[in-house]
C-alpha cells in the first residue's frame, strides 16, 4: 500500500472515530440531563464540539486535493465540515437518545419532561388538581409572583396548569381555594399563606408519595404550621 | 378519536397545499410543490379557522374545522386540476444519501409522538391557547389578553387541531417544519446544483446552529425561520429566472411570516425583489460594501455602542464562525469580481432589520433587551442560513456568480 493510501485510511479512520466518539458523547448528554458529560468525564462537549469537524475536514481537504477539484469547492467542503459537522454530529446524538428513550414508553419521557420543566412540583399541581371541582369557577388564590414562591406564585404556569380552573395573586379575592406553599426557590422560606383562614378542609399533600392528610373544620393558623413545611390546599368555608 | 386519526388529519394538511402550490408553481414543479405542501397547507387552513371563527363567529369544532378543510381541498383541487401532476423521485443515483434524508425525518417524527409540551412559552401560550379553544370553540378575550400574546395563533390553532382529531401531543408538528424546510430547498437548488451538491447544501441548511434541535420546541421560531428563508429563496429565485410564479410564491411566504410572528424580517425579503432589477443588480456589490461598512460603523457610535456590543456578542459571536465564513466569502467574491450579492444582502439587511428592532425595543422598554439574550438567539436561527447560500453562490458556473 502506498504512503498517500495509508495516509487517506488513517485520516478517514480518524474522522469515522472522532465523529463516533461525539455523537456518543452527545448521546449520553442528552439521554441523561443537561451538563451530564461535563459533570461525569470534565469534557465540556459543547466547547470542543468543532473537534469533531476536523478530522473529516482535513480528509475531505486531501481527497479533493488528489482529485484536484476547485479551490472554492474543496474552501466549501472544508467549510462544511467544521461549521455544519459539529452540530450534525450533537443532532445526531440528541437523535439517538430520544430513539432510545422511546423503547422506554411514553410514561418515561412523560415523566423526565414535566421533571425537567417544573422540577418535583408537577407531582404537587397533579394533586392539587385532583381536588379542584371541574369548571372555571374553581378559583384558587396563589402566593405572590415573588421569591420565594417562584412556581407556585406564577398565575401564567398555574393557570395553564390547572386549566379550566383560574388562579390569582389577589389576598382581596374570595376564591374559595387557597394554595398552601413552602417553596423556597431563590429566597428564604416564608410560609403562604402568612395569614389566618377560616377552612373547611386543611389538605396537606404528602412529598414520599403517600395519601394526603385532610383536616376537617379547623381553621388555617400560619403559627400552627410554621415549622411544619406544608404544601397543599385549603378549602374555605362558606362565607 | 385518537393518535392515528390525529397523524392523518396532520399531515392531511399537505393535500390542500400541495393544490395550491401546484396552482401557482405549474405541473412540472410537482416536486417542489410537494416538499412544502404541508407549510402551505397549514397556513391556509389556520387563517382560514382562524377567520370563519372570529369573522365569521362560527364556533370551532370538529364539524367546522373538517368542513373547511374538506373546503380548502375541494376548491384549490378544481384551480388546480388544469396543473395536476404527482412528484417523481428518481432512486436510482445517491440511493443511500437519498435513504438517510427519508429515514432521519421520519425518525425525528416517530419519536416526537412520545413527547409532551414541556417547554414555558408553549405551556403558557402556544398551547394554552389551543386548549382553551378546545374548551371554549372561539378565541375569547381570555386568549387575546393573554400575557406576550402579540404572537399571531398560528401554531395554537394547529395545536387545536391536533387536539381536535385526537393526537395526545402536539409536537410531531414541528419536524415537518424542518422536513418542508429541507425539502423546499433541496428541489430550487437542483435548478442550479448536481443532486449532490444540492443535497450537502440542504444538509449545512439543516445544521446551522438551534436550527435541528428547535425541530423539538414548540415554539415559533421554527415555522417563522422556515417561512421567511423559503420566501426569501423563491425571490432568489425569481431573480434568475424572472417566472413571476416565483415572486408570487416567495412574496406569499414571506408574507406569511405576519400570521407566526410580528417581526419585520420580511421586509427585506420585499426589498429584495428589486435586485431583479438590471441597474439595482448592477450595483448591489457596491451596496453590499456600503451595508458592511455602515454596519460596522455603527458598531463606533457611542449612541448605538451598546445594542450593537450586544448584538454582537448575543448574536453573531454566539453563531461563530458563520461570521467569518461570511467574510472569508465577501472577500473571495470581492478579488474574483462575482456578480451574485444577493444572499449577502440579504444577511446584512436581517442585520439591519435586528439591530433597528433590539434599538426600537430598547427605547420602549430600557435595559430589557439583556434579559432575553436566549430568545434572541432562539429568534435568529435564521440568521446564518443566507451565510450557507451565499457561499454556494461560488459554486454557480462565472456568468452567474
Amino acid at each position: 500500500m502506498s504512503k498517500e493510501k495509508i495516509l487517506a485510511v488513517l485520516l478517514g479512520l480518524a474522522a469515522a472515530a472522532s465523529t463516533l466518539l461525539f455523537v456518543w458523547l452527545f448521546c449520553l448528554e442528552f439521554y441523561n440531563y443537561d451538563n451530564f458529560v461535563f459533570s461525569t468525564y470534565r469534557i465540556n462537549i459543547y466547547k470542543f464540539g468543532f473537534v469533531a469537524g476536523i478530522f473529516p475536514a482535513i480528509f475531505m481537504f486531501y481527497y479533493l486535493t488528489r482529485k484536484k477539484s476547485d479551490v472554492s469547492v474543496k474552501i466549501l467542503a472544508v467549510i462544511f465540515c467544521l461549521v455544519s459537522l459539529p452540530i450534525a454530529i450533537q443532532a445526531m446524538g440528541n437523535l439517538t437518545a430520544r430513539t432510545a428513550s422511546m423503547f422506554k414508553g411514553k410514561d418515561y419521557i412523560m415523566q423526565k419532561s414535566m421533571q425537567t420543566m417544573y422540577g418535583g412540583d408537577y407531582k404537587f399541581m397533579d394533586f392539587i388538581k385532583s381536588y379542584l371541582k371541574e369548571g372555571p369557577d374553581a378559583v384558587i388564590m396563589l402566593p405572590p409572583n415573588v421569591p420565594p414562591w417562584r412556581h407556585t406564585g406564577s398565575t401564567q404556569i398555574m393557570n395553564s396548569y390547572l386549566y379550566p380552573a383560574t388562579t390569582t395573586n389577589s389576598t382581596e379575592s374570595a376564591a374559595p381555594y387557597i394554595l398552601i406553599s413552602s417553596e423556597t426557590e431563590s429566597a428564604a422560606y416564608h410560609l403562604w399563606p402568612d395569614f389566618k383562614v377560616p377552612a373547611d378542609k386543611i389538605i396537606i399533600f404528602n412529598w414520599e408519595g403517600g395519601a394526603p392528610t385532610i383536616i376537617e373544620n379547623t381553621d388555617w393558623d400560619p403559627e400552627v404550621w410554621q415549622d411544619k413545611k406544608p404544601w397543599g390546599l385549603i378549602i374555605k368555608k362558606d362565607e | 378519536m385518537n393518535n392515528i386519526t390525529g397523524t392523518i388529519a396532520l399531515l392531511s394538511l399537505a393535500i390542500p397545499g400541495f393544490f395550491l402550490n401546484l396552482i401557482i408553481l405549474g405541473e412540472k414543479r410537482a416536486n417542489e410543490a410537494a416538499a412544502i405542501s404541508w407549510l402551505t397547507g397549514s397556513i391556509v387552513f389556520t387563517l382560514s379557522i382562524y377567520i370563519i371563527n372570529v369573522f365569521f363567529g362560527i364556533k370551532l369544532n370538529l364539524a367546522s374545522a373538517l368542513s373547511t378543510l374538506v373546503a380548502i381541498t375541494g376548491t384549490s383541487f378544481v384551480f388546480a386540476k388544469r396543473n395536476l401532476a404527482l412528484p417523481k423521485i428518481n432512486f436510482k443515483s445517491n440511493l443511500l444519501v437519498k435513504l438517510i434524508l427519508v429515514a432521519v425525518p421520519l425518525l425525528i417524527f416517530i419519536t416526537a409522538f412520545f413527547y409532551p409540551v414541556a417547554d414555558w412559552d408553549a405551556v403558557t401560550l402556544f398551547d394554552f391557547r389551543a386548549r382553551i379553544l378546545l374548551n371554549e370553540g372561539f378565541v375569547v378575550n381570555k386568549i387575546i389578553e393573554m400575557i406576550y400574546g402579540g404572537y399571531p395563533m398560528y401554531t395554537s390553532l394547529l395545536h387545536f387541531w391536533v387536539y381536535l382529531t385526537g393526537l395526545w401531543t402536539p409536537m410531531p408538528i414541528y419536524p415537518l417544519f424542518t422536513v418542508s424546510l429541507a425539502g423546499g430547498i433541496f428541489f430550487v437548488l437542483r435548478k442550479f446544483y448536481s443532486t449532490r451538491i444540492s443535497l450537502l447544501i440542504s444538509l449545512a441548511v439543516i445544521f446551522v446552529p438551534r436550527l435541528f434541535a428547535n425541530s423539538f420546541i414548540p415554539y415559533t421560531n421554527l415555522p417563522y425561520t422556515v417561512l421567511l428563508m423559503m420566501g426569501v429563496f423563491y425571490i432568489y429565485l425569481w431573480t434568475k429566472s424572472k417566472n413571476v410564479s416565483d415572486l408570487i410564491f416567495g412574496l406569499l411566504l414571506s408574507a406569511a411570516t405576519f400570521w407566526v410572528r410580528d417581526f419585520p424580517f420580511a421586509l427585506v425579503n420585499f426589498v429584495l425583489v428589486f435586485l431583479a432589477i438590471p441597474v439595482v443588480k448592477k450595483y448591489s456589490k457596491i451596496l453590499s460594501i456600503a451595508a458592511t461598512i455602515i454596519l460596522v460603523f455603527v458598531y463606533f457610535v457611542p449612541e448605538f455602542h451598546t445594542i450593537a456590543n450586544y448584538l454582537k456578542y448575543t448574536v453573531y459571536e454566539y453563531y461563530s464562525p458563520y461570521w467569518i465564513v461570511f467574510s472569508g466569502v465577501f472577500i473571495y467574491k470581492l478579488i474574483k469580481k462575482q456578480k451574485d450579492w444577493f444572499w449577502a444582502l440579504a444577511y446584512l439587511g436581517y442585520g439591519t432589520i435586528l439591530f433597528a428592532g433590539t434599538y426600537i425595543f430598547n427605547t420602549s422598554i430600557p435595559g430589557y433587551y439583556t434579559a432575553v439574550f436566549d430568545a434572541v438567539q432562539r429568534m435568529t436561527i435564521f440568521i446564518n442560513i443566507p451565510i450557507i447560500l451565499f457561499a454556494t453562490t461560488l459554486f454557480l458556473n462565472k456568468k452567474d456568480s
